[in-house]
């Protein structure tokens, strides 16, 4: 049917109009878990290399690589894993990790009660808004980890400083961002709903509250990473335990496996953190993806 | 400050919104913020209409007028009725004299001097190999897949763990701040270019191959263009970041900077010294995310004129 006059039209249709071929079993099996294996296979390599950069490598006792770097300053795993225990047996692991994640955990629940009540009454109420947006939004662009030696300062060592910065820290994200969604509640969404009757209180609870979800949760897990850099930094400032003490600590002993342990109890912690609140957003507010890879 | 500083008109609050958003976590991997939950990726949200805007002059002088009231029954409080010890809390005067004094003998000009210039060297670093990193992953399937990732996870850690580990591996100059800084702000401008590589439109793409578009062609004028908010997005993350983390090393065991001085304050109970130093702080820090705001809006605001 080709004519002449029209010569670049391509003899079978474009690829997105043709139909998809059924997929062969292990081509699905790769889709569903491939990357996943291909994922944990790179870290065993990188913890491999490391390994042989940092440890070298010894079979039988004959040494066969030679470390490459000096496993003072960059302790092999082996040595990391080596840490969990040796700490475990001083009695240093368990009790400042809870002392760390008690502080958070405290910290942070009541970041998010006061974030999210203040986020709605900023977003809700123009008196709210008028008196105090300006000091939340000055507050939010202000690095507040700067005002963390004086609260170390005023309150003392224990927990009460660590719980009041974690607090600082994470609050004003959640307060920010449930702000911004609270104020950005579609308007046609709200009189539909009066179109059909719906009362106030159920405006609030079928529209706003549902608009508002998305928003908070970003809100709460900046709020967690926010949080977790308070955790540590009230640490270093002035503290008798925690994540953070311990870090400071071992690094002036020069244990570096020590403290990188710690290290990636924190990272663990907070990784742990974001996949909950994620399971927590694929829960309750499903419909809503922030973007798709 | 407080008028140049008063945000809720529209634009402001646009240009506030995005300013945590930007990165998420794996399995719904970054968009930046969550423009509306059903509008696909998109930095910018929707310019939204603040009721003030209207009584914009009348709202300013409120604003004023708070921060007089807070200063005078603050002054009223610690510098008359001294409730608690003004050692632990002076009053705003106690705070004006050491601010001037500290601008007078140049210590706080050679704070900011010292901290700008470590904040810089560590961000320009990290805006371009951020760039460039996120480009490379995101327009790779498998850097997509495997490296980004190991990228999240370092970004939802508390970094500044690594501080006391750096001076080990760095020693005492500046030299650990920057590659702190480096580090910390280069991770949120890698995840949203890469968001901003990998979620362009492809209808947008399939528009330019229909129009006989190469592939070099393409990426100039369609994948580049579409990306810019996405990185704006993430260069503002990494300012906010950045600062932090610039803050947190100069404060555990830097030598000079804001964090250092703010340090020297705290543990010679100089109170007034150290709000001195955070007025400073705060000004600097609101000044550079308005930068950024402004450069965002500049760049992008073919965007909104596309969109309405």
């Amino acid at each position: 049917m080709t004519s002449p006059a029209v010569p670049m039209i391509p003899a079978s249709p474009p690829s997105h109009l043709r139909p998809i071929p059924p997929r062969s079993l292990p081509r699905r099996v790769w889709d569903r878990i491939g990357w996943n294996v291909a994922l944990l296979l790179e870290i065993v390599a990188i913890i491999v290399i490391a390994q042989i950069l940092a440890g070298g490598l010894t079979i039988d006792g004959v040494v066969i690589i030679q470390p490459l770097l000096n496993p003072q300053f960059t302790p092999p795993p082996t040595q990391i894993w080596d840490a969990f225990s040796r700490l475990a047996d001083r009695n240093l692991l368990f009790d400042n990790i809870w002392f760390s994640l008690s502080n958070f955990a405290i910290g942070f629940v009541l970041a998010a009660i006061v974030g999210i009540m203040l986020g709605l009454m900023l977003g809700t109420i123009s008196t709210v808004r008028t008196l105090l947006g300006p000091v939340v939004w000055v507050a939010y662009a202000t690095p507040r980890v700067a005002i963390a030696p004086l609260i170390v300062m005023w309150l003392g060592f224990g927990a009460e400083s660590k719980i009041v910065v974690i607090f600082l820290m994470a609050v004003f994200p959640i307060i920010i961002n449930v702000w911004v969604g609270a104020s950005s509640v579609d308007q046609t969404l709200l009189r539909a709903g009066r179109v059909f009757g719906a009362s106030n209180v159920q405006l609030y609870r079928k529209v706003t509250l549902p608009y508002i979800l998305p928003y908070t949760l970003t809100g709460l897990r900046l709020g967690i990473a926010r949080g977790l850099i308070g955790v540590v930094i009230a640490e270093f400032i002035g503290s008798a335990a925690g994540i953070g003490y311990m870090i400071r600590l071992l690094s002036s002993e020069f244990d570096l496996a020590g403290a990188l342990a710690l290290t990636l109890v924190l990272m663990v912690t907070a990784n742990v953190a974001m996949i909950l609140l994620d399971l927590i957003r694929r829960r309750l507010a499903p419909w809503y993806r922030e973007g798709a890879i | 400050m407080a008028e140049a500083l008063l945000p809720m008109t529209s634009d402001r609050i646009l240009a506030t919104t995005p300013a945590g958003t930007g990165a998420t976590h794996p399995g719904h991997t970054g968009a930046p913020p969550p423009t509306s939950p059903t509008a696909s990726a998109g930095p910018l949200p929707p310019p939204i209409r603040a009721r003030t805007d209207r009584r914009l002059p009348k709202a300013q002088l409120l604003l004023i007028a708070e921060f007089v009231i807070i200063i005078a029954v603050w002054e009223f409080v610690q510098g008359y009725l001294k409730v608690v010890n003004p050692v632990f809390l002076p009053p705003p005067s106690k705070v004006w004299d050491a601010l001037w004094r500290m601008i007078g003998n140049g210590t706080l000009v050679e704070a900011a001097a010292a901290s700008f210039q470590n904040f810089l060297i560590g961000y320009s670093l990290a805006a371009v190999m951020g760039v460039l990193l996120g480009l490379l992953i995101g327009s790779w399937r498998p850097g997509i897949k495997l490296i980004a990732p190991i990228v999240w996870a370092l970004y939802a850690m508390p970094l500044v763990a690594i501080r006391p580990m750096t001076t080990i591996w760095f020693g005492f100059g500046d030299a650990p701040i920057i590659f702190l800084v480096f580090l910390s702000s280069m991770l949120p401008i890698i995840l949203n270019t890469m968001a901003g590589v990998s979620t362009v439109d492809p209808s947008l793409k399939r528009a330019a191959a229909v129009f006989g578009a190469d592939r070099i062609q393409t990426y100039r004028k369609v994948i580049l263009p579409a990306m810019v908010p996405f990185v704006l997005t993430g260069l503002r993350l990494g300012v906010v970041v950045g600062w932090i983390l610039l803050l947190v090393s100069e404060i555990h065991g830097g030598s000079r900077g804001f964090g250092a001085l703010m340090s020297v304050a705290q543990s010679r109970f100089r109170v007034d010294q150290a709000f001195a130093i955070l007025l400073v702080i705060v000004v600097a820090s609101v000044l550079s995310v308005r930068l950024i705001g402004l450069l965002e809006r500049r760049v992008s605001s073919w965007r909104s004129t596309v969109r309405s």
